[in-house]
């Protein structure tokens, strides 16, 4: 098995070595309708824009795509009206009016002749750059105005001494455009130096550093020079071709100036002298065939979409399986459709193909490229038998047989002492051989959808084979029940067949499955899982928490407080009683300063505890306190030594 | 002094106010900004200033003199197997560390940088030639092997910051799977695949069990960090391009036919969020006092009625709005909370909580730590001191404690008048002693 697996890597690997090797002789693709569709929305609003610029882009676009300028004369009356109000033209602006003007072609009176000079000064100007004399040089071409010997010379020695300074891109590419519009062989020998700078990515493409705009700019460029000197550039057909793929990878632009530039390259690539770049592709990217579409469609065009001129026959090489290489036909030559020029058909179900992906090499005069065509077929349930059995296969397992788009009518009971067994057989439905499918899952789902768990609790198992392709599928309960996160309930078992090459995948519910897991007892997962919710809920609110204020001391009834006071009170009121009793007097009071300071301040001093007790803090207390308590031991000590002094003298 | 207890403090961390800001995109090859052009452009429309590279440039920096150049990364280089110049995956997280946001979009032949920043972040990009297969859902322009599969926009995270308006076209979809552990909570899935996905070598037939399967295969995968870094992953760069941007959309499974695949409205708002242009909230202001009062006490006392009211604003294009929601929690807490509920929203942003401050004294803090999808975290405390009563607040004239007051009072009382009689008392001696 290992053996055969490694030799199939092997296998692989030379064969995608080989095909990135290959020599690209087509490209893939062209310019479809859709594609030309799409250009024509972007370049639509620069027609009725206000900018010269994006008019300019829009003209060409049109023409380039053969479209029929809907507004001629607005396009003619617009450029009339910047040359008359615009002051200040710049070369650049004047060359885009005169190239605009040109393209329209029936604007009726010649372009303003402020335009001309406005290019001739250019040019006669010493510090033009490069790209102004190439808008000059254009824009005096295009209006049919001949230089004069002294302004060409001047120009070359210009470019000459530029481009010893500074040889880039842009600067080659305005090279090549000048020297085809003033015919000489200027530059043709920097080609060459200009493709070296092209990057290749992924061996497809071929593109300048800058992207679409430089890249178009230069192709252009180096087919015009090569033209007007009737010279074939210097460029392989490879790079041709994969110019010509760079190019097309780029149809998605999305700029009206992109869609002007990729629309001009490509007409310059297709309607070079030298070598036209070929497509061969598969019509509509139609890669799956089956039995009820069982034609290849080859289109053979150029890379605009249009029928090449010369005579040619098509003929597939060879087809050959991906994967284990059988080579099913040699040399079969496709049939032209009658309806279009450009597609060629063949039969390819009468090989009788296995199903699989499949290489065809196909010939078009001279150009060979390949294609991938994919040979669907129909799957097939032969049986499907789902049941249960225990888990340390003591006994049969007792299975019950589903007929394909049905659902077992009654429930599957299992617990944690059995396994849920499958076993089914799928068929091609061609040939009715047993196969096997890239995709064969088991899903078991909660057929209760619980809405706190968003993702519905799905856990999907892969079906294995045996050798004669027979499909099992042992899920041991007991042990699988932590991926169920010991979630007991229905579960829906579903199969899910896939392939890329079936033309019939589907998911099936075969039953449904009562599940009864063991409850989960492991103190490290109750630990895990208080972790994980801890965790899980960062996004939703927490629960509230409302503080347990303190409950109040239970208190004696009102009776009871109110008869202890009584009882305190008791003393005082005792010592009234015995005191009125006694008659009691205070006669000897002496009406002196001391006397009455002292008995004041003592009486103060509890009133102010009263007040200390009511409101007052500490501090303050005692600061009123320090103060009447010195009053107060001052008055006292002078009242009892004169209280004393008044015995003493009895 | 008066504040000497008090402190207020906010940590929410910003990203800039305005949006857009300097972006440095890393591209494989230089055809992919021509390929990607509407994405970038509407980058570009929307103030970002992007600066391409080639991921392997050598003279790549993100930093210079400690400070960095660039707000966002665009990683556009699945096949890069080591960034150039001084730029590594640690340069890179550092940069996520610093506040940086970072898009990174994979494919099926993803480069060792790309595992392992998607490792740095807790994802896992599968192996490299697997892509996300589903025979059930791929689109009818596929090349044969249904990789360019259609995600349903029901599968998109229930998120309107992230993603905008779920209710959008499906969305196209050609890449590897991602995987990420389902118990990091800082994981956001944007994207998933559906039941019937998978991520494997379509070219081989399967021998193991594919590392990601089924709804937990995850296309489009977030992650906020704790610092509001935010770095989305996608295994698909096709999902960004022109291409997938602009093509019609149908199921080959009999589907219906949508003419535009809803990538763009997604890409734009996955963009929008992940350079933090949505989802961005701030604490604007935060009072609180005594209920009836205007200021805050220099310390409340146990028991006392509070106010507490937070202004919370949002980012919405340069300018910050207020924010309106109502799930938004106050905690009152001294190490653990005491105290938590729901503020109540009394409008133009501002959310108010009143509440009686727990019978136990200490240092508090009042907190709120706002984590929702796709917002940045909000976080402000604002620390008080509760002191218990002064003995003048306690309760008086308790009818239980009247004996102890009577007895003092009439112990002074007593002392009072007895010292008076005591000292003036004359002795009527005559009549009695005759």
């Amino acid at each position: 098995m290992n053996i055969h697996i490694s030799l199939l890597i092997t296998t692989i690997g030379i064969t995608s070595c080989f095909s990135a090797t290959e020599i690209l002789q087509s490209t893939n693709s062209y310019l479809t309708k859709a594609n030309r569709i799409h250009l024509k929305k972007i370049l639509e609003p620069g027609l009725t824009s206000n900018d010269v610029t994006l008019v300019y882009y829009a003209v060409h676009g049109y023409t380039f795509l053969e479209e029929d300028l809907p507004n001629k004369q607005d396009i003619c009356d617009f450029l009339v009206k910047v040359v008359q109000d615009d002051n200040n033209i710049t070369t650049e602006k004047a060359f885009y009016i005169a190239s605009t003007w040109r393209t329209v072609g029936n604007c009726q009176s010649k372009p303003p002749s402020n335009i001309t000079k406005v290019l001739s000064s250019a040019i006669e100007k010493e510090t033009s750059s490069m790209m102004e004399l190439y808008y000059a040089v254009s824009g005096l071409t295009i209006l049919s105005e001949k230089l004069s010997r002294d302004n060409v010379e001047n120009v070359i020695k210009t470019i000459q001494n530029t481009l010893r300074k500074d040889d880039s891109l842009w600067n080659l590419s305005y090279t090549f455009h000048i020297a085809s519009d003033l015919g000489g062989t200027l530059g043709f020998d920097r080609i060459e130096d200009a493709i070296i700078q092209a990057d290749e990515i992924d061996g497809q493409y071929l593109q300048f550093e800058g992207g679409l705009s430089v890249t178009s700019f230069l192709v252009n460029g180096i087919f015009k020079l090569s033209n007007t000197l009737k010279k074939k550039p210097p460029l392989t057909s490879q790079q041709i071709v994969k110019l010509a793929n760079y190019l097309l990878s780029r149809r998605s632009v999305q700029t009206p100036r992109g869609a002007s530039s990729l629309l001009s390259a490509l007409t310059t690539l297709a309607n070079n002298d030298f070598e036209k770049p070929t497509c061969i592709t598969l019509a509509n990217e139609e890669i799956s065939i089956s039995i009820q579409q069982p034609l290849v469609t080859i289109q053979v065009c150029d890379i605009l979409g249009n029928p090449l001129s010369n005579s040619f026959k098509v003929i597939a090489n060879s087809a050959t399986r991906v994967g284990d290489d059988t080579v099913i036909f040699n040399k079969q030559s496709l049939q032209a459709s009658p309806t279009d020029k450009t597609s060629f058909v063949m039969n390819f179900m009468e090989m009788k193909p296995e199903r699989g992906f499949y290489k065809i090499s196909v010939t078009a005069g001279a150009v060979t490229n390949t294609v991938t065509v994919k040979v669907l077929c129909e799957v097939v349930v032969d049986h499907m038998e789902i049941g249960t059995a225990d888990a340390d296969q003591t006994t049969q397992p007792k299975l019950t047989r589903v007929l394909f788009p049905e659902k077992l009518s009654q429930k599957i009971e299992a617990d944690s002492q059995q396994k849920l067994v499958m076993r089914f057989l799928l068929r091609d439905g061609a040939n009715k051989k047993p196969m096997r499918t890239h995709q064969a899952f088991v899903r078991l789902s909660s057929a209760s959808t619980s809405k706190d768990d968003k993702r519905g609790h799905e856990i999907l198992f892969v079906a294995e084979t045996d050798t004669s392709h027979l499909y099992k599928f042992d899920m041991p309960i007991g042990t699988a029940a932590a991926n169920f996160d010991y979630q007991s309930g229905d579960y829906n078992v579903e199969l899910i067949i896939g392939d890329a090459v079936l033309s019939n995948p589907f998911q099936w519910t075969v039953a449904t499955i009562n599940l009864k897991f063991p409850e989960s007892s492991s103190i490290g997962r109750a630990d895990k899982n208080a972790l994980y919710k801890d965790k899980s809920n960062i996004y939703t609110t927490k629960p509230e928490i409302k503080h347990m204020f303190r409950q109040p001391e239970k208190r004696p009834p009102a009776f009871v407080s109110n008869l202890f006071t009584g009882l305190c009170l008791a003393p005082i009121l005792l010592l009234f009683i015995l005191w009125a009793k006694l008659g009691v007097n205070i006669s000897n009071f002496p009406f002196s300063i001391s006397a009455v300071t002292f008995h004041l301040g003592l009486g103060s001093i509890f009133t102010l505890f009263g007040i200390f007790w009511l409101k007052l803090n500490m501090f303050v207390t005692l600061r009123y306190l320090f103060g009447l308590g010195i009053v107060t031991f001052l008055a006292g000590n002078k009242m009892l030594s004169r209280i004393a002094h008044k015995h003493k003298s009895r | 002094m008066r504040f000497i207890n008090k402190c207020l403090c906010f940590v929410a961390i910003f990203g800039a106010a305005n949006a857009g800001g300097p972006t440095l995109v890393l591209l494989d090859n230089l055809a992919i900004k021509e390929t990607h052009s509407i994405f970038f452009k509407t980058l570009q429309d929307g103030g970002y200033t992007l600066t391409f590279k080639l991921a392997d440039d050598a003279n790549l920096q993100l930093s210079k003199y400690g400070e960095y150049l660039y707000q966002h990364l665009i990683i556009f280089a699945p096949s890069v197997e080591e960034f150039g110049g001084v730029l590594s995956v640690g340069t890179i997280t550092d940069f996520i560390d610093g506040g940086g946001n970072v898009l990174v979009a994979g494919s099926s032949q993803s480069g060792d940088a790309l595992h392992e920043l998607a490792s740095e972040c807790g994802f896992e990009i599968d192996e490299e030639d697997s892509a996300v297969i589903d025979h059930l859902n791929y689109d009818v322009s596929d090349n044969g092997y249904h990789t360019k599969i259609v995600a349903d926009s029901v599968n998109l995270i229930d998120a309107p910051a992230i993603v905008g308006n779920k209710n959008v076209s499906p969305l196209l979809y050609q890449g590897t799977g991602l995987i990420a552990d389902t118990e990091n909570p800082l994981i956001l899935r944007l994207l998933t695949a559906s039941s019937s996905a998978y991520s494997y070598n379509p070219q081989t037939p399967i021998r193991d069990y594919p590392h990601a399967v089924g709804k937990n295969t995850l296309l489009i995968a977030a992650l906020q960090a704790r610092n509001n870094a935010r770095v989305v992953f996608s295994g698909s760069l096709y999902f960004f391009s022109d291409e997938a941007f602009t093509s019609p959309i149908q199921k080959a499974q009999d589907g219906q036919k949508y003419e535009k695949s809803g990538n763009e409205a997604v890409a734009t708002m996955i963009a929008r969020w992940v350079f933090k242009e949505n989802g961005v909230i701030r604490v604007s202001a935060v009072h609180h006092h005594r209920v009836g009062e205007s200021e805050p006490p220099a310390a409340y006392t146990i028991m006392d009625d509070v106010v507490y009211s937070i202004d919370v604003q949002k980012l919405a294009g340069d300018k910050w709005v207020p924010y309106e929601t109502n799930d938004l929690q106050l905690e009152f807490v001294r190490i653990d909370p005491f105290i938590r509920m729901t503020m109540k929203p009394v409008g133009n942003g501002r959310y108010e909580a009143r509440f009686k401050i727990p019978d136990v004294y200490g240092v508090y803090q009042f907190k709120v730590d706002y984590t929702r999808i796709g917002l940045t975290h909000l976080y402000s405390t604002t620390q008080v001191s509760v002191r218990p009563l002064q003995h003048t607040q306690y309760e008086r004239f308790i009818p239980s404690a009247f004996p102890y007051y009577v007895s003092a009072f009439s112990m002074m009382g007593g002392v009072f008048l007895f010292s008076l009689v005591f000292l003036h008392y004359k002795e009527d001696t005559k009549p009695k002693s005759e």
